[in-house]
Order: C-alpha cells, then sequence, then structure tokens
C-alpha cells in the first residue's frame, strides 16, 4: 500500500515520532515563554511562592517610562547597528579573499575561528588588557590615550569592537560554505560573457550567496541583540561606566537577578523577545523577495 | 583494537575500585547515614575555602548527630543566582552565605526563618556590638555575621616617609595634602571603582546617614551634598582616582605613586600576596569628619532556609554556634583576614599577640569600635543599584553632584514607595 | 572566424601529456563537430580555446592572430555547456540580457536585441521565468542566446545536447543547424555521439587519444575512412574485422597480391555483404552460415559464421539459419596497414584521394 492517506493512526503515528522534539519545545521554549508573559502580568507577586495577586500592565509601563530602559533600547540598537553590517561585510570580504587563497585557507580559517571558540572570559580578560588607557594596545596602534573602558564615550565602541572580533570567525565560517556552494561554473560563464572581476561579484556572487547574506545576517543580528556575556565580562559585572553599555539582556539580568525586580524583568524579556521576533519577521519577508528564484512557483 | 581494550580494562579496574572500597567501610557510611546533613552554600575560594573546611571539618569531627557540608558556588554573585534558582525549584540548602541587605526580600518570599528559636539570645549577646545591629530584622534574627570586614586606609609607608606627610586625622587634611603633592605627580588618593562606602562613611560621621528610619533617603540633602562635595572635588581635580574598570584602587596603589588607598580590609590577604617586592605599606582608619569617627562595615552573613528540617535547623545552630566561640573566630580572623566575630575574642589575648604579629590587621578591629552598618529595608538592592549607578555618572561624566542626586533622591523615592507598597 | 590550434602540448599536472603537438584548423563560419569518445579531450580543447587553459606550448590562432595568452575576456568566445549553467537568479530575459549588460549598452538597443535573439531561439514567451521553471531544451536554447547576443568570434557548444531526450535531442539539432546558419558564426559542436556529428555538423573532426584522426564531411568520413579508429567509431553496427590472410585467398588475385605485403586487417561495414545475385559488383562470393537474426525495426541484423570469422551484415532479407550464398561488395571493404592506416577503401583509393 503506497501513499496511504492520512488518517487518525497515521497522523498519531507521525505525532509519536515529533513527540520528543515536541515535548522539549514546548518544555523549553513555550512553557518558560507563558511564564514570563503571567510574570510580566504580575504587578503584586511573589517570585519565590509563584503567587500573583494582582495583573495589569504596570510592568511594561514602568519600562516605558524607565530611562534605564530607553538606554539599554537604544545601546542594543546601537551595538545591534555597529557590529552586525561590519562583522557580515569584513567576514564576507574575508571569506572571498579565503576563497581565493587554496593553500594556507585552512591556517587563516582556524586563525580567524579560535575566538570564536575560546572562552568570551579569556577573551574578554585580554581585551580588557588591550584597552586599557595607559599601555594599552590598542591605544597603541592608533595613537591615542583614550580610556576605552572608563570612558562612557568609548565604551560601547570597546564592547563593539570585541564583539566584531569575536564573531568574524564563525562568520567567515558560513560565508565559505555559502562560496562553496556556489558553482565555479557560473563565475567562468560570466567571465566568458565579458564581466570584470567587480561585475562577476556584484552581479554574480553577492545574488547567488544572499541566501547566506541574510541567514548571517539575522543570526548576528539575534545573537547581538541577547549580548551579555560580553558586557558581563568585559566590565567584571557592570554595564559599563556610566552605564554606558547597558544592553536589553544586562537590563533584565540586573533586574532579575541584582535587584529582585521579576515581572519588570520578565516584561523586558518580552519586550526583547517581540523585537527579536521583528527583526526575524523582517528579514524573513526580505528573504523570501530576494530569493524568489530558489522557489519552483516563482513570481 | 587496543584502544577498546585498554578502554575495558580501566572501566573493570574502575568497577573494582568502587566495589572494593564501597565494601571497605561499612560501618562509616552507616554512621554517616544517622547523621543530619547540613549543605552550606558559600561564596568562598582559595585561601578563605581552605580556612572554612578547616573549621567544618572540625565541628563535623566534634560531634556526631550532625554533618555539615559546605559547597562553594564559585563566587558571591553566582552564589545569589544559585540561590533565586533554588528558591524557586525548592532546592535551597540549609544554610548559606549572603548578605543580610537581602533578608528583607527573603522574609517577603517566606524563605527564611529566625535564628532565635534555635540559636536563643544568648550566643548574640557578646556579638561584637556592630555586627549586632545587621542582626535583626522586623525583630527577629534572620542573619548570622560571618565573613565581615571593614574599610580602612592603606598607606604606602616609604612615600609617606619620602614626602614627609602625616597619616591624615581629616578628609581636608588628606585633600590638602593632596594638592601640596600634585605637583610632585602623586596622587593622594586611590579609590575602588566606586566610592560608596566612603561616602556613606562621609555622611554618617556627618551625622546625617543616607538611609534614616523608615526607611527615609536622605540623599539630596544639604550635608549629602557636601559630603559628595569631598569626595568628588578630589576627583575633579585629581587628588584622588576612581580604579574605573579595574575595579580595585590596590592596582593603583601598588604602582608606587599614589600615598593612600581607601579599601576593604577583607583584601589584606590577597595585597599581602600582591604587593611589589620591596613595597612597604601599612593600615590605618578612614579619617574623620565633622570631627567623628565613622566607619562602614561589610561583609557577607548566614541565613537559614525555611525548607531545612527541624532536625537540620538544630544542626545548623549547632554549627553556627560553634563557629562563634572563641577558638573558632579567632581562628577565622587570622586566616582570612576577616574580623573576629564577638568582643571577647577581640579582646583574647591571642588574638592580640596576633595583633601584635600583624600590624596591618590592627586599623579593621579598631575601626569595630566606631563602625556602623546600613540599615537593611524592603528595596535595598533596587537602592544599591541606584546610588551606585548615580556615582558612577558622577565619576566618568562631567555631571556634578547638584545634578546628580535631586534625580538620585527622586528614584530613590519611588523605589522605597514602591516597596512600602509590596 | 577561423581557429587554428597550432602544434600545441598540454598536460595536466601529474599527467602524460593529454595533448602533445597537436595541430587543427576550423574552418571559418561554420558548424564545425569535434567528435570523439569520452576523454579524448574535447573539452580540454575547448577549454583551450576559451581561456580556461593555456597550453605548456605551441600557439593558438584567431584569424591568424596570436591569442594563447589573451584574457577569457578579451577573446570573445561564447559557450553553451552541457547543463547550460544559466544564472539561477536571473530571469530567462536577465540572463540574455547579461552579457550586454556587462558591456553597457544601453537599454534600448539591448531589449531590441534581446528580443531579436529570444526570436531567433524561440523562448519570447518564457522571458520572464526563471530557469528552474524550464525543461532542459528550452533551458539550452536560452544559454545558446545568451552565447549569441556577445556576436561570439567562435561558439562552442560543448556536448549541449547529451542532457536531453531522443526527441528532443533530434528538434534541437536542427534548432542549432539553423541557428548556426543564421548567424554565421563560427561554430564548434562537441559531441560523443556520431549521429549528432552527423547530421548536424558542415565537417567533422574526429579526435582520439588528443590526436586528430581524420577532418571530413560526414559522408568522407564514413566511406573513406583514414584509418582503423575511423572506421570503427563512424558507422552502426560496427566496422566487423578480420585477418586479411583469412580473406585473401577469397579475394581476386591482383588485389591480394598487390597489399599481400602491406595489409593486416580486413575491415567490412555491414552493408556491403549481399544476398546473390545482386547487381552490384561483387569482390567475391562465398557461401556463409547464417547463425540469427536480430529485428530491429527497419533494419535486420544477420550474424553470420565464416571460416571461423564472425560477420555481420545489414543488407539480407528474413531468413531462415542455414548456409547461404553471399557476395562481398567493394565499397564498404577495407583494407588496414598494421598501424591502421587505411589503404584501400573498396575501389576509391583512400590514400591517393
Ligand atoms: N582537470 C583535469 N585534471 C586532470 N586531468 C584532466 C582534467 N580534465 C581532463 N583531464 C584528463 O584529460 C583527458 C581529456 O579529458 P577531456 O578533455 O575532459 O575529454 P572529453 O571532454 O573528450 O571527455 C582525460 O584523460 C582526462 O582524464
Ligand atoms: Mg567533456
Amino acid at each position: 500500500m503506497l501513499n496511504p492517506k492520512p488518517s487518525l493512526k497515521t497522523t498519531l503515528h507521525a505525532l509519536a515520532y515529533l513527540a520528543p522534539l515536541l515535548i522539549i519545545t514546548v518544555l523549553f521554549t513555550v512553557w518558560p515563554l507563558l511564564s514570563a508573559v503571567r510574570l510580566s502580568l504580575a504587578t503584586r507577586s511573589n517570585f519565590y511562592t509563584g503567587r500573583v495577586t494582582a495583573y495589569g500592565w504596570a510592568n511594561f509601563g514602568a519600562l516605558w517610562h524607565d530611562p534605564d530602559f530607553h538606554r539599554a533600547v537604544q545601546h542594543t540598537l546601537l551595538f545591534t547597528l555597529g557590529v552586525v553590517p561590519a562583522s557580515v561585510l569584513l567576514a564576507l570580504g574575508v571569506a572571498l579573499l579565503l576563497n581565493r587563497l587554496p593553500h594556507c585557507a585552512r591556517f587563516f580559517q582556524t586563525l580567524y575561528f579560535l575566538p570564536f571558540v575560546t572562552s568570551t572570559v579569556a577573551v574578554s580578560l585580554v581585551w580588557g588588557w588591550l584597552f586599557q588607557a595607559d599601555h594599552g594596545v590598542v591605544n597603541g596602534l592608533i595613537h591615542t590615550n583614550i580610556d576605552w573602558l572608563n570612558d562612557p564615550h568609548y565604551s560601547l565602541l570597546a564592547l563593539i569592537l570585541l564583539c566584531l572580533w569575536q564573531s568574524l570567525g564563525f562568520n567567515i565560517l558560513l560565508f565559505l560554505a555559502g562560496l562553496n556552494h556556489i558553482d565555479d561554473r557560473y563565475l567562468l560563464v560570466a567571465q566568458l560573457n565579458g564581466a570584470t572581476a567587480w561585475q562577476r561579484f556584484w552581479h554574480v556572487t553577492w545574488p547567488l550567496l544572499t541566501p547566506t547574506v541574510i541567514l548571517i545576517t539575522v543570526n548576528a543580528l539575534i545573537t547581538n541583540f541577547k549580548v551579555f556575556d560580553q558586557v558581563y565580562a568585559l566590565f567584571h559585572g557592570s554595564a559599563g561606566p556610566a552605564n554606558a553599555d547597558l544592553t536589553l539582556t544586562y537590563y533584565l539580568y540586573q533586574k532579575f537577578y541584582i535587584e529582585n525586580q521579576t515581572g519588570l524583568a520578565a516584561a523586558s524579556g518580552l519586550v526583547l523577545f517581540g523585537l527579536v521576533l521583528l527583526i526575524t519577521g523582517l528579514a524573513g519577508t526580505y528573504f523570501h523577495h530576494w530569493t524568489r528564484w530558489l522557489r519552483k512557483d516563482a513570481r | 583494537m587496543p584502544s577498546l581494550r585498554r578502554l575495558t580494562q580501566c572501566f573493570l579496574l574502575l568497577t573494582g575500585i568502587l566495589c572494593l572500597s564501597a565494601c571497605g567501610h561499612p560501618a562509616a557510611s552507616s554512621q554517616a547515614a544517622h547523621r543530619t546533613t547540613i549543605t552550606f552554600w558559600h561564596g568562598m575560594t582559595a585561601d578563605h575555602q581552605a580556612a572554612l573546611t578547616q573549621l567544618v571539618n572540625r565541628f563535623n569531627r566534634s560531634q556526631t548527630r550532625y554533618r555539615v557540608v559546605p559547597v562553594s558556588q564559585g563566587n558571591f554573585g553566582t552564589l545569589q543566582q544559585k540561590i533565586t534558582v533554588a528558591a524557586k525549584s525548592d532546592t535551597l540548602p540549609t544554610i548559606a552565605q549572603t548578605t543580610y541587605t537581602n533578608v528583607p526580600n527573603y522574609v517577603q518570599g517566606h524563605l527564611v526563618v529566625p535564628l532565635d528559636a534555635y540559636l536563643g539570645k544568648r550566643p548574640f549577646q557578646d556579638v561584637v556590638p556592630v555586627f549586632r545591629q545587621s542582626i535583626s530584622y522586623r525583630g527577629k534574627a534572620y542573619a548570622f555575621p560571618f565573613s565581615k570586614s571593614a574599610r580602612i586606609l592603606f598607606y604606602n609607608r616609604d612615600l609617606l616617609k619620602q614626602q614627609n606627610v602625616a597619616l591624615p586625622a581629616t578628609w581636608a587634611a588628606l585633600h590638602q595634602d593632596g594638592k601640596r603633592l600634585k605637583s610632585q605627580h602623586i596622587t593622594a588618593l586611590a579609590l575602588d571603582q566606586s566610592f560608596l562606602t566612603e561616602l556613606n562613611d562621609l555622611t554618617y560621621q556627618a551625622g546625617t546617614p543616607l538611609i534614616t528610619r523608615g526607611p527615609r533617603a536622605n540623599l539630596n540633602t544639604k550635608q549629602t551634598r557636601a559630603a559628595t562635595h569631598v569626595l568628588w572635588d578630589m576627583l575633579q581635580d585629581h587628588t584622588a582616582t576612581t580604579a574605573g574598570n579595574a575595579g580595585y584602587g590596590s592596582t593603583q596603589f601598588f604602582a608606587g605613586k599614589t600615598l593612600f588607598y581607601s579599601g576593604s580590609s577583607a583584601a589584606i590577604p590577597v595585597m599581602q600576596a600582591s604587593a611589589p617586592k620591596g613595597f612597604h605599606w601599612g593600615t590605618t582608619v578612614e579619617p574623620r569628619y565633622h570631627g567623628r569617627q565613622g566607619t562602614s562595615v561589610s561583609g557577607n552573613d548566614i541565613v537559614l532556609f525555611k525548607s531545612a528540617s527541624p532536625a537540620q535547623r538544630r544542626g545548623a545552630a549547632a554549627f553556627l554556634h560553634f563557629l562563634l566561640q572563641k577558638k573558632q573566630t579567632i581562628q577565622w580572623a587570622e586566616k582570612t583576614g576577616y574580623l573576629p566575630l564577638t568582643t571577647s575574642a577581640c579582646q583574647d589575648p591571642h588574638y592580640q599577640r596576633y595583633l601584635a604579629r600583624h600590624p596591618n590587621a590592627r586599623a579593621a578591629v579598631r575601626s569595630l569600635d566606631f563602625g556602623f552598618q546600613d540599615r537593611a529595608f524592603q528595596g535595598y538592592p533596587q537602592y544599591f543599584t541606584a546610588i551606585n549607578q548615580s556615582l558612577d555618572r558622577l565619576t566618568t561624566t562631567q555631571t556634578s553632584p547638584e545634578q546628580a542626586l535631586p534625580q538620585l533622591q527622586q528614584r530613590v523615592n519611588t523605589i522605597l514607595r514602591e516597596n512600602r507598597g509590596a | 572566424m577561423e581557429v587554428t590550434f597550432q602544434d600545441i602540448t598540454l598536460a595536466y599536472p601529474h599527467q602524460a601529456p593529454t595533448l602533445a603537438h597537436f595541430t587543427w584548423t576550423v574552418p571559418d563560419g561554420e558548424l564545425t563537430a569535434l567528435l570523439g569518445p569520452s576523454g579524448s579531450g574535447k573539452t580540454t580543447l575547448l577549454n583551450l580555446l576559451a581561456g580556461l587553459l593555456t597550453p605548456d606550448h605551441g600557439r593558438l590562432l584567431f584569424d591568424q592572430v596570436d591569442v594563447t595568452h589573451q584574457g577569457m575576456g578579451q577573446r570573445n568566445v561564447g559557450m553553451v555547456f552541457q547543463d547550460y549553467a544559466l544564472y539561477p537568479h536571473l530571469t530567462v530575459h536577465d540572463n540574455i540580457a547579461f552579457p550586454l549588460k556587462m558591456a553597457h549598452v544601453k537599454r534600448a538597443e539591448r531589449e531590441a536585441q534581446i528580443r531579436q535573439f529570444a526570436a531567433l531561439v524561440r523562448v519570447t514567451p518564457f522571458l520572464q521565468k526563471y530557469p528552474r521553471e524550464l525543461s532542459g531544451g528550452q533551458q539550452q536554447r536560452v544559454a545558446l542566446a545568451r552565447a549569441l547576443i556577445q556576436r561570439p568570434a567562435v561558439l562552442l557548444l560543448d556536448e549541449p545536447l547529451s542532457n536531453l531526450d531522443a526527441e528532443l535531442r533530434v528538434t534541437l539539432r536542427q534548432e542549432i543547424r539553423r541557428i548556426q546558419q543564421a548567424t554565421g558564426v563560427t561554430t564548434i559542436f562537441v559531441t560523443h555521439n556520431q549521429t549528432d556529428a552527423l547530421q548536424i555538423a558542415d565537417t567533422i573532426t574526429l579526435l582520439h587519444h588528443g590526436q586528430v584522426q581524420q577532418t571530413g564531411t560526414g559522408h568522407q568520413l564514413y566511406h573513406t575512412p583514414a584509418n582503423l579508429t575511423v572506421a570503427r567509431f563512424i558507422g552502426s553496427p560496427r566496422l566487423t574485422t578480420l585477418p586479411f590472410a583469412a580473406l585473401a585467398p577469397a579475394l581476386p588475385d591482383s588485389l591480394a597480391a598487390r597489399f599481400a605485403s602491406s595489409a593486416t586487417l580486413v575491415g567490412i561495414r555491414s552493408e556491403a555483404l549481399l544476398a546473390t545475385p545482386t547487381p552490384i559488383p561483387l569482390l567475391t562470393t562465398q557461401t556463409m552460415r547464417l547463425t540469427a537474426q536480430d529485428f530491429l525495426g527497419r533494419d535486420i541484423v544477420s550474424h553470420l559464421r565464416w571460416h571461423q570469422q564472425d560477420l555481420i551484415s545489414t543488407a539480407l532479407p528474413p531468413l531462415a539459419p542455414g548456409e547461404y550464398p553471399l557476395g562481398l561488395a567493394a565499397p564498404g571493404c577495407y583494407f588496414f596497414a598494421a598501424n591502421g592506416r587505411c589503404l584501400w577503401t573498396g575501389g576509391t583509393d583512400h590514400a591517393e584521394s
């Protein structure tokens, strides 16, 4: 009996196969999300006992009026804008170069990938040292004496640089995979069609790489929207000088673990969730639009 | 496949060892089963952890009913997070190290039980008065003082002699010296990242603490502004510096161009270990302000969780009682650099001899006479975050106390109001 | 444009040379088929032409101009790959437009040309579709249009029909022929399929082991093969061979004597074995044993046995197995020397022609 019609039995059968993953998803994603929604709406509650005595929008109202939260949103956006485009473009550039380097590509690939697999604490320690005002390597390189980690004007930039450097290797790897996926013959044909090196990149490599670019960008956006470890480690458990590196996730952490403001923490978490959802949705639409050619039923 | 065989051999060997060890001490394990286990989460590491383990071992040997199992959570930050998570999932230990300022929150969450019922009032009578201030919340003893330290002034002996500077009796004198030394490129005072403790001291000395009964915040009073200016002015004219991202001022102090460092006495062992060769330093009490002395005492305490069984609670009390005994508290102080917990221990000839041998430890003990602690209240962690953020703005941006303090007062008022409602 | 390979040697790394002292001329404006078995070096030749490969030695001339060291972009060569390599992210329209866009041709001019070439290869209805939505044959035409629109000096087609089914093959063969004639562009059509080559080409060059075996019309290659390789490669069913010594006694004496010392092998095309009597002049008539017959539509393949030799004929009517007197016609009967050179082609002496 080929292709049995979907019946109750076969549906249950399929469900049984899906169950483990479904249970995990519900347990570790849906349930916490619902709990967070409940917590964010609780205006009077005991976090430890879980008893809620009053519900309302007060937590969201408090966020709306909290200058620290505004700062956190602003910093998160600035930070993401600082890291993501630069990281994606740099990674693409390096990947294109490595792709042309047949011999030592693996070596460089490993070199670039190392920061990604090194613990954030170690990375932050090293960068804390590089960013030192007096004898720091960064100041030595660009002939300045900026107090990177103590000057609120520069500390976000310091964080951006660190995260940029740390994320580069992974993005390069993804780009290399994407480039590998592109058939060389398209570039050959383009060359025969009289395209210059730049035209080949712009009219062939780049559009064929769009799915990869979007994937990497979305991934980078989400990752960087949730930046926390690097802040925590680089500024030794603070949000930088004058809160200059207060990000959304750090705000959440601070409200939850330090200030015991569980409702506010949950509400800010939901805002973060909403923002990430929005970005993913926008990226998805964009992806849909730019990769029509991938689908059979194009247009 | 030689590796597979090796693996099998290892496995057999391990199984054998486990069987042997399991059969080897039947008496010991059955005895342990009789004992009530008291788990003790703490945030101590390295030498401090070793000293604690020693005390615990001695306690465990001293009697047959209870057994304390210390569990280090790495540091105080993770310890705090672990407690929050464990409270939610009903996996709290019997006792844990925490600061007494968390007690109001734990009481509200029905997480902790008062110690009085198990420990009685008597053991607390000998506790150093300043530590006693923080034990009680709403008339009941919740926080048992444990790893306590005082803010003291470290000084660079050689530089002091070379510049012919006397130990500063007052903050004004310190500032004056600083102005004089600036031409020599010498900084008078190194502070930690935040100068909250020093500000706390100053307002206390002025007789107008930041938080008074109520609780009421006095953050924008004339006195607080004046006290803030003492420190802020020094930062402005560079007679004082904050540590910034380095965290502790000791780094700057050890660089040799700084006369004083205002820091915690808990740092003494670390500073002893990390001082550069040939660097001579001493300690003294914090300067006066408005003619008065006053030093804030900080550190960690121990709380007993409600989830513990009656037997565990009794066991915990026995252990805390044990810690308060002269022999133990003196050993704890000597090994860790924390302060002895009882007056009798402070006066004990044995400990006095220790102080004679370790003059650097004296300043903190002396400070106990005029020490004080913040009062704990619902919302303290929020208050603490808010005031630290304001002070951070004062040190890292062009904000003046006149701009920052009114905002802070407002914010803290909100915090206090919200928590009163809760 | 005439293309000349002059004494070209090319070796891939760690291999014996794929081409050694290779010389070949492709006539201007014609459709030349480059025929050869797989691995004979056809693609290598195209890649040399396109500039994807540079020879180790020798020169490549386009109309007497040395282009050996010119880059791909400068040569103006159009190429269609076996699987077309259409840009998947561009519509048919944009695929065809691609070379013009690269050359910054003005939009109006571009659109006019696209219309013209789309009409030429008959893909106008699909202009707004993506390659994924087209059949193999349609994709092939688009690839052709894209290659042609840049007005290439030479058009290279590398096994363009091998991915298509039999029916489409026939249609597209005719299409390519038509389009080539319409544009007059010098075209090299690479294939390992003799039918394609025979059907389509003005001239066929047969390549084997990196050597040109023979160049000529399909008729020439079939009827007057230069050597055994050509005779064996062209024609279906395959040429039957037997030792010259085995056939010599049956041949007219003068012929046998003339080639007694030089010829070693005889090749017989299947249509050269005829039922007797026949008006066609015969070299000899022998009694042969018919062992079996295969009926392949119009053709009947008869398996014959004669003096311990297996022979094949396609010129016999349906017959029952048994002994029959059969004639061997001169056309379709070849003598080969030990080195494979063809000495005699049934009266039309190849060596002298
Ligand atoms: N890239 C290459 N590297 C090494 N050897 C190759 C390469 N391409 C082709 N060859 C060798 O060169 C010979 C000719 O190949 P090719 O030109 O592809 O033949 P055809 O296209 O006629 O099938 C073959 O023996 C093949 O193994
Ligand atoms: Mg080929």
